[in-house]
């Protein structure tokens, strides 16, 4: 079965007053419905430019400078506008951070539903209005609360409303860019169980952008980890939690606390991100890895295939197994401080 | 980890309540009386040097009011606060200016807690300059030191930087230096890193707990992320609506939580483990402020152990062994 | 000092950036063009003016040159008295300059420091000022300042006085407004946890972010600094002894230019009042795409 969004190789650069900066290099990945899949990173690696660049919104000074990009079988980067616009909320819908203080304060979160879908389905108004309740339902949102204004509404009632708005065409895809960065960890849980359950009754896939590992893991089953953007690993998420296979991810993981297992272990992985403007040689992460070898420097890093679909960027991802067991101790990465 | 047996901070029945404005014409009104958001509401505890209490909780629940008025960026409408053994609510002036060299305070906007027109030296030395601290040349050497201990090292690349030409991770880091150039016995944290990436966050805290050991502060870490605060806290105050709901060691609550609260705040953290099926506590709803005026516990409408003693009467703060305290009638 | 080095080259470079910003809008290249040219007349004036402004041009024979037309000789004509006009424009740039930047600045001043306590302390002192500033606000402008020259007598100094005065009231009202936005900010109340007392709050933490907005009406009062002094010479309130624009319109109508034709002394005078307040305009468009926004990010 074909996937439901391949993005192949795709290059973005941006044309600043300092020169061109390649914010996402050779990016690949692809999602099958019903799955959705993870986009992780620190910030600056690419992960939003790469959701930007699927949906037409990118930047000015930002471009598509290779790659492509298929949607159910079509090739959407360099579709027409026009063209484009018939996919949006219809069959690709977004949840971003700070959509909810995008909405428009003087008209119902009813209303603006509504104009949201029949501004792209011939819908009747009152077809519509009870779509709009359905929807309220699926994210657990009082149904009689269709007629109330954005300002009535909590933080966490008003992602809910996003994410409402999001469904309300059956989008096969959703991108979801941190949609729970801004809420209450109580709000957090309840609202990644409501998606979870929406998808299932929809049967839409999720790509979903995100700095926290803990939050992906449970909605995603698949996770694509960038770094300068590059993706540095590609795998399933019970992969990348047993077997990660690049030193990056393997610090990714010592460097979240979490309430089970062992409480005093935490590592920060030292160093900072690259500066995107320098010509950096070999590996973007080597300077902070704490298995750095010369051929890092000298040679940039191959996609090693370590199992079917189980992807790194490293030149020693079949060694990964010792790696790993170093990594898990904090000697090992505070040794790594210049 | 070692403890000073002396109390640093105690804090009693402390609150803090903000009137609600009304009408021009209402407040003519004779039936007029006063109400209000009372953001903290009879919060207790206190904490020793070299130790992190936790103030767990989520918005509105009066976790950042506290930090606040133990800085004394806020006035308290009523309770103790006691320093050092001495009275510190009432302090005006010479006296005030004083207890602040001891207690300090970081913020959790790392983009807004800086003035933008200040250099980093200029920053960190204010403080020393606004106490009237040494010359120009121990100011100097005094900076230099404190940010070199924050992990921004080599000071002398940082002494003159502008904010914006630092990262996130290392404004939140220059707010530490300069909170601590004064050398405070006491340093309140409100969610230092929750505007940092989560990768980023293990640095932070790791400097703040080996800080609080080295310098023997008595940290308060105001957070809603119990994941970071079981690495970093030695107790927990978990905090609902202004009033404290448990208090005690941090593993033996997160292990055993005794209030409905902690359970629901402790099963809804998301686990970076695909095989965990963790158990939710579903809690319906949300915080409201109207629950504040409810005449028994606070947390009664949400909850799901909740009788009819939970409608009529607050429950009190009752000690438990180990050093635990809980407010439920229940637990 | 070593470490100074990267403060001031930061500064510079801020600033270098800031300029650019400015003036990459059209208008404020204009505006600066023509300021370029008039700042150039000011400050080289003897060496540009052919003549001395009060000069009596006469020919061989003693007799006054007056009335000339505009020709190669006198490149804007002479006036009734036989004086060079384009060296009085040239003198009078020198006039519109000093009163226009010195009024500008004090006007800057005040404004900025009533700004910034009004706003700050709030409460009552706010409350006293902010009406203090009403009442300023319905004064007329132009009549007050006639009648503080007479009282004052009509020299320079009056004259900036007079201007500066009742000038000052927008700037507060702007800055006060910005205040009341900053001091809400984090690193206000860092500052206050740090000990800082409120002067020191005012004056080192606040008053620093306070400066784009104040420069940007600074600007903005050069122009109505020199209009108005233009206005108070035409009306005859101004300095007798200087030489300024306004004055020259004064003269021309006291001797019925219009009516007789002499437009060679009506139009440059009045063509350079419009285009140095034009030029503070545009630049200040230019400034305004800076500081709003910063503005919109702090």
């Amino acid at each position: 079965m074909e996937p439901l969004l391949d993005v192949y190789k795709i290059k973005i650069d941006y044309k600043t007053e300092r020169g061109l900066v390649r914010a996402v290099d050779e990016v690949s990945f692809s999602i099958r419905s019903p799955q959705n899949l993870a986009l992780v990173g620190e910030s600056g690696c690419g992960k939003t430019t790469v959701a930007k660049g699927i949906l037409h919104l990118l930047a000015d000074n930002a471009s598509i400078s290779g790659g492509r990009i298929t949607f159910q079988g079509q090739r959407i980067d360099n579709m027409r506008e026009r063209d484009f616009d018939r996919l949006r909320w219809c069959q690709i819908s977004v949840i971003s951070q700070s959509a909810m203080n995008a909405l428009n304060p003087v008209y119902t979160v009813g209303d603006q539903i509504v104009e949201a879908i029949q501004a792209h389905e011939r819908m009747g108004k009152r077809e519509a209005h009870s779509r709009v309740r359905e929807l309220f339902q699926w994210v657990g949102l009082p149904p009689e609360r269709v007629r109330a204004y954005p300002h009535e509404f909590s933080g966490g009632m008003k992602q809910r409303v996003i994410i409402a708005m999001s469904l309300a065409l059956r989008p096969s895809l959703i991108i979801a860019d941190e949609p729970t960065t801004a809420l209450d960890v109580i709000m957090q849980d309840q609202i990644l169980e409501k998606i979870v359950n929406i998808q299932r009754q929809s049967v839409s896939s999720m790509l979903m952008i995100s700095h926290d590992i803990s939050v992906v893991t449970e909605v995603c089953q698949h996770i694509v980890v960038m770094y300068a953007g590059k993706v540095l690993e590609s795998c399933s998420i019970e992969e990348f939690y047993e077997h990660p296979c690049h030193p990056y991810s393997m610090g990714l993981q010592m460097a979240f606390p979490t309430l089970e297992g062992e409480a005093k272990r935490l590592i920060s992985i030292p160093g900072f991100p690259p500066n995107l403007l320098e010509e950096i040689s070999g590996c973007l992460f080597r300077d902070r890895c704490p298995f750095q070898r010369p051929i890092c420097e000298q040679i940039a890093p191959p996609d090693v295939e370590v199992s079917p679909g189980h992807i790194a960027k490293c030149h020693f991802a079949h060694q990964a197994d010792g790696f790993r067991l170093l990594s898990a101790r904090e000697e090992t990465w505070e040794a790594n401080v210049a | 980890m070692t403890f000073s047996q002396d109390t640093v901070l105690e804090v009693k029945d402390l609150r803090k309540h903000f009137p609600i404005r009304r009408g021009l014409f209402r407040s003519f009104s004779r039936r007029y009386d006063q109400q209000y958001i009372k953001a903290v509401d009879g919060v207790s505890f206190s904490i020793r040097a070299g130790e992190t209490l936790g103030l767990a909780g989520e918005s509105g629940s009066g976790k950042t009011t506290t930090g606040k008025l133990i800085v004394h960026l806020l006035e308290a409408t009523s309770g103790m606060i006691r320093f050092q053994g001495r009275e510190s609510l009432r302090l005006k002036g010479g006296e005030l200016k004083q207890f602040r060299r001891q207690v300090q305070m970081i913020f959790q906007d790392p983009y807004t807690s800086q003035n933008s027109r200040f250099t980093v030296f200029k920053w960190v030395q204010e403080p020393l300059i606004i106490h009237g601290l040494g010359d120009s040349q121990w100011r100097k050497g005094q900076v230099m030191e404190t940010l070199e201990k924050t992990g921004l090292k080599p000071a002398i690349q940082y002494l003159h930087e502008f904010p914006h030409q630092l990262s996130g991770g290392q404004r939140q880091r220059l707010a530490i230096a300069r909170a601590l150039v004064l050398q405070p016995r006491c340093l309140v944290a409100d969610e230092p890193t929750s505007m940092l990436d989560v990768s980023l966050r293990a640095g932070l805290i790791k400097l703040i707990k080996s800080l609080t050991v080295e310098l023997e502060l008595a940290t308060i870490y105001i957070s809603h992320d119990l994941s970071v605060m079981r690495y970093l806290c030695d107790r927990i105050a978990i905090m609902y609506l202004g009033k404290i709901m448990e208090i005690g060691p941090t593993e033996r609550i997160l292990k055993k939580p005794l209030h409905p609260y902690s359970r629901a705040l402790i099963s809804a953290v998301p686990i970076p483990n695909p095989h965990t099926g963790r158990q939710r506590t579903q809690i319906p709803g949300e915080p409201s402020l109207l629950d504040q005026g409810i005449r028994g516990c606070r947390f009664q409408p949400r909850c799901p152990l909740s009788e009819t003693r939970c409608r009529e009467e607050p429950p009190e703060m009752v000690e438990r062994k180990n050093g635990r305290m809980v407010a439920c009638w229940n637990a | 000092m070593e470490g100074n080095k990267n403060a001031v080259i930061q500064t510079a470079l801020a600033l270098w950036a800031t300029l650019r910003l400015m003036f990459r809008h059209p208008l404020a290249k204009a505006g600066l063009a023509i300021l370029i040219v008039f700042t150039v007349m000011a400050v080289f004036a003897p060496l540009i003016a052919p003549y001395h402004h009060d000069e009596i041009i006469s020919d061989s024979s003693g007799r006054w040159l007056s009335y000339q037309k505009p020709a190669a000789k006198f490149w804007l004509g002479t006036t009734d008295m036989g004086r060079g006009i384009f060296s009085q424009i040239v003198y009078g740039a020198r006039t519109a300059f000093m009163i226009g930047l010195l009024a500008a600045l004090m006007v800057m001043v005040i404004g900025t420091v009533v700004g910034l306590v009004s706003g700050y302390f709030g409460g009552w002192i706010d409350q006293i000022i902010m009406r203090f500033v009403d009442f300023v606000y319905g004064i007329p402008f132009l009549p007050f300042a006639m009648v503080l020259v007479t009282v004052l007598g009509g020299s320079r100094w009056n004259v900036i006085i007079a201007i500066s005065v009742l000038l000052w009231r927008e700037t507060c009202r702007v800055v006060r407004s910005q205040v009341l936005s900053l001091k809400e900010r984090p690193f206000v109340e860092v500052a206050r946890s740090a000990g800082a007392g409120d002067l020191r709050i005012i004056f080192v933490h606040l008053a620093p972010n306070i400066y784009p907005i104040s420069l940007l009406y600074g600007v903005f009062a050069v122009g109505w600094a020199i209009l108005t002094e233009a206005g108070l010479s035409f009306l005859g309130f101004g300095d007798p002894n200087s030489c300024s624009w306004g004055k020259m319109l004064q003269m021309a109508y006291l001797s019925q230019a219009l009516s007789q034709g002499v437009w060679w002394w009506i139009f440059p005078p009045g063509i350079a009042i419009v285009l140095i307040v034009m030029s503070t305009y545009f630049i200040s468009q230019g400034i305004e795409e800076v500081v709003n926004p910063k503005l919109r990010n702090w």
